[in-house]
């Protein structure tokens, strides 16, 4: 307990999902510290995705432990560890098709309905694309207008872990540049945020700290200043 | 000639506003577990039975029998449709959907044979909702029960509604039947929203099948065919689209009244069948239904 209660952020001690007998991820250990950004880098099927399903709680651990702060949360329902502070931006973004805007923001949103309504106006205002779109059903939105929705559903709630999933896939450049610099805006207010991209040079760009994963296992686990450049970090992503 | 007609419109709308009851609750079933209630139109039937027994516990000579039996009857079915999900679908929520469809069908068998069992295969007439008087409305004169059957109706209707679309419940409810998966992972209690979308869809039918018991009466066997005219009219409206399948029924409905009485029940029936086989071919995804997607 004396070490569980100087935790901070999200850390994982030697993670591992596995699907019918096969090991998709891990061992995994990691942690992601407040106000900080760690880019997860690596190909396709690399376990970037499942890494995060493993955090939701949307896949099974099969071994090892989830810290959220000083709690673990290895066993917690998803929605139990959606209401104590971990927010998630899928990959595909998974909006509510049917759900405006604002229904999006209000499902997501905690408290009364005076609290959801300031913590709605307050999404609207630092994602000001969201605000004409106000009472727009989600899927006829644009890709960057839904891109900003996912993420600000998933901060709604104020999380103090926010996960992005390839929040780039399929967006415009300058929209990936918005979508990148809300990442770094969430960890300077505070969050830990663990952001999985394909998109090495803007990641990088954002992040504190840098993984990378090849074949469900971590093989790298650098500050961003240090891996930029480095033969070996490059070697390591063209080995991903 | 025109009081007929007037007559005949009326028996349509009331008619299809019961059969969109029907449909409401098949579907919010459908949106929120992705699986049939295949029991459904048993619970149509037991709600007008429910009706039968309640009924007989009032005095003969209240004014608005039905409509004073109508909040046990929503109660008792909201309780069973809780039973439902708690037999059918939440032992099973992790196998595939066939395995509740199954499930479902057996909940049917046991509620159509228990009731059988119970009071016998004998129709019975349920409580009319109000007095059965008639209405002067321009010279035309229209039945009080058909009139009250389709405010009563209307009013449920409106009540799901404004649940769905006001409220946040409605709201996390849609989201919870659009991604269960998502839905959870933004903080939405889904196994809650299932459980009262069983609960709604049953009180749902349990008012269908007690707005149906006084004209057409209510018969253990009816079940079959009601379940029918829910899947059609969900078909017709968009697979898992709640005001859709809700059209789809009106439309059953006003077909159904308009060719039985220029023709007969049966050729409606049989012709209803056709069209469904016609829509399906010409429009898979329904009358109102529509391909929705992401955007890139």
């Amino acid at each position: 307990m004396t070490e569980a209660a100087s935790r901070d952020g999200l850390t994982l001690e030697d993670v591992e999902v596995r699907v019918a007998g096969a090991t998709l991820l891990g061992p995994v250990s990691l942690s992601v510290e407040p106000g900080t950004v760690v880019a997860v880098l690596g190909a396709n099927g690399a376990g970037k995705s499942t890494l995060m399903h493993a955090i939701v709680g949307t896949a099974a651990v099969a071994r090892g432990r989830i810290w959220l702060g000083p709690a673990e949360i290895s066993d917690w329902p998803v929605e139990h560890r959606a209401r104590h502070g971990i927010g998630w931006s899928p990959e595909g973004r998974r909006l509510f098709p049917g759900l405006t805007v604002e229904e999006t923001l209000d499902v997501a949103a905690p408290g009364n309905k005076g609290e959801r309504a300031r913590r709605i106006d307050a999404m609207l205002e630092r994602f000001p694309v969201l605000a004409e779109k106000r009472h727009e059903t989600a899927w006829r939105l644009s890709g960057g207008q839904q891109q900003m929705l996912a993420i600000a559903r998933a901060v709604i709630a104020d999380p103090s872990v926010v996960l992005l999933d390839e929040p780039s896939l399929g967006l415009a450049p300058v929209v990936r540049d918005q979508v990148f610099a809300a990442a770094r805006g969430l960890a300077d207010a505070g969050a830990a945020v663990l952001l999985a991209e394909q998109d090495t040079a803007r990641a990088l760009a954002v992040a504190d700290r840098v993984v990378v994963l090849a074949r469900g296992r971590l093989v790298l686990d650098w500050p961003t200043q240090v891996a930029v450049g480095n033969p070996d970090f490059e070697q390591a992503l063209m080995g991903a | 000639m025109i009081e007929a007609a007037a007559q005949l419109a009326v028996n349509a709308v009331a008619l299809g506003a019961v059969y969109a009851l029907v449909a409401l609750g098949f579907v919010l079933v459908i949106g929120a577990v992705g699986a049939v209630n295949f029991a459904h139109g048993e619970l149509v039937m037991l709600g007008g039975m429910v009706g039968v027994g309640a009924a007989m516990l009032l005095p003969a000579d209240l004014p608005v029998p039905g409509l004073l039996v109508l909040p046990a009857v929503l109660a008792v079915m909201a309780a069973v449709g809780l039973a439902v999900a708690g037999i059918a679908y939440a032992p099973l929520r992790r196998a595939p959907p066939t395995a509740v469809f199954i499930a479902t069908i057996a909940v049917g068998l046991i509620v159509h044979h228990g009731v059988t069992v119970g009071i016998g295969p004998e129709p019975r007439r349920g409580p009319p909702l109000i007095d059965s008087g008639i209405l002067d409305v321009a010279g035309v004169g229209l039945a009080h029960q058909q009139l009250a059957t389709i405010a009563t109706a209307a009013a449920l209707i409106f009540a799901v509604h404004f649940l769905l679309q006001q409220t946040r419940f409605g709201r996390r409810l849609r989201a919870a039947a659009q991604d269960p998966e998502m839905a959870r992972a933004v903080g939405i209690p889904v196994r809650l929203t299932i459980a009262v979308s069983f609960a709604l869809a049953a009180a749902l039918a349990g008012a269908a099948g007690l707005l149906l018991s006084n004209q057409y009466l209510v018969t253990p066997t009816d079940g079959g065919a009601l379940m029918l005219k829910a899947y059609v009219a969900t078909v017709i409206g968009g697979w898992g689209r709640i005001w859709g399948a809700a059209l789809g029924a009106f439309a059953i409905a006003v077909f159904e009244t308009l060719v039985a009485a220029s023709a007969s029940y049966l050729v409606a029936e049989a012709l209803l069948y056709l069209g469904v086989l016609a829509v399906l071919a010409v429009r898979p995804q329904g009358l109102f239904g529509e391909t929705t997607g992401r955007r890139a």
